[in-house]
């Protein structure tokens, strides 16, 4: 009798270990500040149990919503002109820490989710993601550059001077 | 004198000394500990199975649990996987509890999974998944035998 009834408590403790799967990320945000143009790095580090093939991916936010409402998260990297670089695809055996570096082209503040998963299993894990950059975009640069009532000096004034005396001369 | 008296001597000085020592009062404690880093952990099921269904009813409950073992308040969104191109998981539903459920469907269904009491252990969240098909409007012509989707429980901090 006490042996049926071990067995039937190991036998539920089989059934529920093979049946959950478990995942674990850290830390559960990141932070990116920096200026345009300037490569930007955070590492996470994942966890599962013995080995598992894991899969990432990240997704924006409107540049400038800042809420943790997932299913606001559906742009992808290059609409919001960042490059983001991680691994997507990749063997993990218990714990490894994986780095992600990221650029932007434009200034402002983006939120958005670092998504991995185990393939194959039916959970995944996201990491809120805010970027804040700071300073000249290239699209305002390059705006300035030939804006005529800019007040600022600029190279365009030099060589335009230079030709008036040529041809005064 | 005797080596051997000479010796017992030292050693009786030793052992007094090390006792004495011993029980001065220290000036410091020093105090320890581990501080576990704050992480996103879960478990989820790998299978869930309803009993037999047919349009125009609702199944049975399936309860499952959600495991929080991080170190962090979380919230759990179950979503459809991309791959899944059928209609009828699009009527699974959602809720806490059991009695009087207010059953809300996956895509818009989450729920918040507190932190641990005590750091290392486990919180779990207790659910409950059901097919609605009641309003299932097509006509099922053919028996789908093992119909299958993946459901991704997406965990992100609260």
């Amino acid at each position: 009798m006490v042996s049926k009834n071990l067995f039937f408590i190991f036998f539920i403790f089989f059934i529920y270990s093979i049946n959950a799967a478990t995942l674990s990320i850290s830390p559960p945000q990141l932070n990116f500040e920096g200026e345009v143009g300037e490569e930007l790095c955070n590492k996470i580090r994942i966890k599962v149990n013995g080995a598992e093939n894991v899969t990432g991916k990240i997704k924006w936010a409107k540049e400038g919503y800042s809420k943790r409402i997932l299913h606001e998260h559906n742009l992808d990297s290059e609409e919001l002109n960042l490059k983001v670089k991680f691994l997507k695809k990749l063997t993990i055996e218990k714990s490894e820490e994986i780095e992600i570096c990221l650029r932007g082209k434009n200034t402002g503040n983006y939120h958005g989710v670092l998504l991995y998963r185990i393939q194959g299993k039916p959970l995944q894990i996201g990491i809120w993601t805010n970027v804040s950059l700071e300073g000249k975009d290239f699209i305002k640069m390059t705006g300035n550059f030939i804006n005529a009532e800019d007040k600022e000096p600029n190279l365009l004034l030099f060589p335009t001077i230079l030709l008036v005396v040529f041809f005064a001369l | 004198m005797n080596k051997k008296i000479l010796s017992l001597m030292v050693f009786g000085f030793v052992l007094f000394g090390a006792a004495f020592a011993s029980a001065q009062p220290t000036e410091e404690t020093i105090f320890s500990v581990n501080v576990l880093e704050t992480e996103i952990s879960i478990s989820v099921p790998d299978r869930i199975v309803f009993n037999d269904i047919a349009a125009g009813y609702l199944s049975e409950d399936q309860g499952f649990e959600l495991i929080n073992s991080g170190t962090t308040d979380i919230r759990v969104t179950p979503s459809l996987n991309e791959s899944y191109n059928g209609a009828i998981f699009k009527n699974l539903k959602f809720d806490t509890v059991k009695t009087n459920p207010e059953m809300t469907r996956i895509g818009v269904f989450n729920v918040e999974v507190s932190r641990p009491n005590i750091p290392g252990g486990e919180k779990n969240q207790q659910m409950y998944a059901w097919l609605d098909l009641t309003q299932y409007s097509e006509e099922i012509n053919k028996t789908m035998e093992n119909h299958e989707a993946t459901v991704l429980f997406t965990a992100t901090q609260q």
